[in-house]
């Protein structure tokens, strides 16, 4: 079993904004449309995703959260210039998006551990696609407060179980995910997926190594392109060089990972 | 019919769009969005003579306009592209050009030879770190430059091209030494040094302390250095810096440059060299020429 890569093409294509839904605590969920369509995308792969000027210049990546026909929803955080106008967006209004990107995650075969997924803030996106292709299997997701958990009917309709920490405990366990990871890995090993801020996954990585639990991890990193154009978005290997994230991921093993 | 052909150092190209060194990986990516045919020619990304792994991340900061990189000059050496990639990228039928770069004269050297019987044409980095002379760039110093290009030159059965650091006092002078010194064309802007501060970590944003800007904020530095190096040598020149669209292309034409290079939008976007050939015929002829070679060099100085 390894992370998944593309099976679908990927494209430069139009996309309008069909739809805009804000949450609490500044996330929002974009709905697109794009033209042509792209083909199936697997859980796990990104986009990427620019206005029609050149400022901002570069596109920005943002994981694939569920995709229905012609339609394609990302989860986003706002961060900064791109993620601030694309909180503001609306519908009709046209965006560029090349994609399916990089290498999702790899999807349940027979005599392998059960999954158990672990989501750290936005990085819960990518999940939404792998519980509806995949069926349902356990979801640690965590957040700084309960105002940064989102979409939680979606998750618990999904996952099963859903256990959700906040570091303030303001929902769900007063913890950080590696809690709970530590707790279910104690029944035995489990194939782990994370997506979540570097530290965290870091975090699991070491966990997964104690337990013998192999852990797919999404890396984040600086892009320009996401295409393997510029060689920009590397990060550091074990035993050494770099992994390109866009191409080489962003899912990996974590054990390829040198977390310094 | 607009006749986009254009002549560079003994070279034919079918138009004067070529695609810049490290910009477009080795092909393989790129040629799923677009026809790598299509080019006039294919500049290939550095290669030195050993594999180099490249600097640590972050390798990347975007700026208004711009982009720093500091990728580090990562590449598979000499005997992977030359087994590996050429092969790969001479189904393409273009002109192949090989950027090299090397840390001491002799290593420009070993490369220019190596690659002269493999590619079109050879365009030398000269915006690297002379080991020996203490970090010095081979391409500040003229005298220094002109040794090199010099050997570079006596060692290529092909044209050889030098890539000129963005030197904002005595372009001229270099661009003039470089064609005494055999060198064939000369290309530029390569990336302007620059730096970007984290003012929480109080450091750099990038994992080495700086970097090089491109991108649509060099554009006017480019065009300005072009036009100095156009009026000092009568070589061809070939115009690099924030190149996005067709009308970008005109600019560099119009000053004299022969040929351009399309650097990041070709990361803006993977089809970014397709539209700007597509644009540009329908762009010459509102500006009512029927040929390249008629807008090349029509600049008006008074
Ligand atoms: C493979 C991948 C998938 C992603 N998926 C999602 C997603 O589903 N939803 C989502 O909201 N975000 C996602 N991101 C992060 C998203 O790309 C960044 O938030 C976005 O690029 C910020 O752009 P901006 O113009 O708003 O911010 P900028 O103005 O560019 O930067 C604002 C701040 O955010 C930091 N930043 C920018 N890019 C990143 C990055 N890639 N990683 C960490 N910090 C960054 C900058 O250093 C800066 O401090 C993903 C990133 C990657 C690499
Ligand atoms: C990510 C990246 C990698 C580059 N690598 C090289 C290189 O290996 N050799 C070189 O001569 N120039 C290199 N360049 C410089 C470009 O070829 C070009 O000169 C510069 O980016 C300016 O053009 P632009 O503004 O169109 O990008 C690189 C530029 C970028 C952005
Ligand atoms: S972001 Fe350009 S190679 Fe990965």
């Amino acid at each position: 079993m390894e992370a998944t890569k593309a099976k679908t093409h990927p494209q430069e294509a139009e996309a309008r904004v069909i739809r805009r839904r804000p949450f609490k605590g500044g996330i929002f969920l974009l709905r697109l449309k794009t033209d042509p369509p792209l083909g199936l995308i697997q859980p796990g792969q990104f986009v990427m995703l620019r206005g029609e000027g050149l400022d901002p210049l570069l596109p920005r990546p943002f994981s694939v959260h569920d995709q229905e026909g012609n339609y394609l929803d990302l989860l986003i955080q706002p961060r900064g210039r791109f993620t601030r106008y694309l909180s503001q967006i609306r519908h009709g209004e046209r965006l560029i998006l090349v994609g399916p990107l990089g290498r999702g995650f790899p999807q349940p075969e027979k005599k392998k551990p059960p999954f158990l997924l672990v989501a750290g803030g936005i990085g819960v996106a990518p999940f939404g696609l792998w519980l509806k292709m995949f069926g349902p299997a356990p979801l640690i997701y965590g957040a700084r407060s309960r105002q940064d958990l989102i979409r939680l009917s979606f998750w618990k309709a999904l996952a099963r179980p859903l256990i959700l920490t906040t570091e303030d405990g303001s929902l769900g366990q007063r913890a950080l995910v590696t809690s709970p990871l530590q707790e279910a890995l104690k029944k035995g090993p489990r194939t782990i997926l994370a997506c979540g801020p570097t530290p965290m996954l870091a975090a699991v990585a070491r966990l997964a190594q104690e337990t013998n639990s192999p852990a797919y991890i999404s890396l984040e990193a600086q892009m320009a392109c996401g295409t393997g154009l510029c060689l920009g978005c590397a990060v550091k290997a074990r035993p050494g060089g770099y992994l390109h994230v866009c191409q080489e991921g962003p899912v990996v093993l974590a054990e390829e990972v040198e977390f310094d | 019919m607009i006749d986009l052909s254009t002549e560079l150092a003994g070279l034919r190209l079918k138009n004067p769009v070529l695609l810049a060194s490290g910009t477009w990986g080795y092909g393989q990516e790129l040629s799923q969005y677009l026809d790598l045919s299509l080019f006039g020619a294919l500049v290939t990304k550095g290669i030195s003579l050993e594999p180099r792994p490249g600097n640590p991340p972050p390798r990347l900061v975007e700026t208004p306009c711009g982009l720093i990189n500091a990728i580090g000059l990562e590449n598979p050496g000499l005997k992977a592209f030359a087994t590996k990639i050429i092969p790969y990228l001479r189904r393409f039928k273009v002109p192949l050009i090989a950027n090299i770069f090397g840390e001491s004269p002799e290593e420009y050297v070993t490369l220019t030879a190596e690659l002269s019987s493999l590619v079109d044409a050879i365009e030398v980095n000269v915006s690297c770190p002379n080991v020996k002379r203490g970090g010095l760039l081979f391409g500040s110093e003229p005298a220094e430059l002109a040794r090199l290009v010099e050997k570079v030159c006596q060692a290529a059965s092909v044209p050889v091209i030098v890539k000129l650091p963005p030197k904002t006092l005595g372009i001229g002078e270099l661009a003039q030494v470089c064609e005494a010194a055999g060198a064939a064309a000369l290309s530029l802007i390569n990336t302007v040094p620059a730096m970007a501060i984290d003012l929480h970590r109080r450091g750099s944003r990038l994992g080495v302390i700086s970097g090089g800007l491109s991108g649509p904020v060099i554009k006017p530095i480019a065009l300005k250095l072009v036009y100095e190096v156009v009026k000092a040598v009568k070589i061809p020149v070939i115009g690099i810096g924030g190149i996005t669209c067709a009308t970008d292309v005109a600019e560099f034409l119009i000053l004299g440059a022969r040929a351009v290079q399309i650097g990041t939008a070709n990361l803006i976007s993977p089809r970014a060299g397709s539209r700007i050939l597509q644009d540009l015929p329908p762009l010459l002829s509102e500006l009512g020429v029927s040929s390249v070679s008629q807008l090349i060099g029509s600049f008006r100085s008074e």
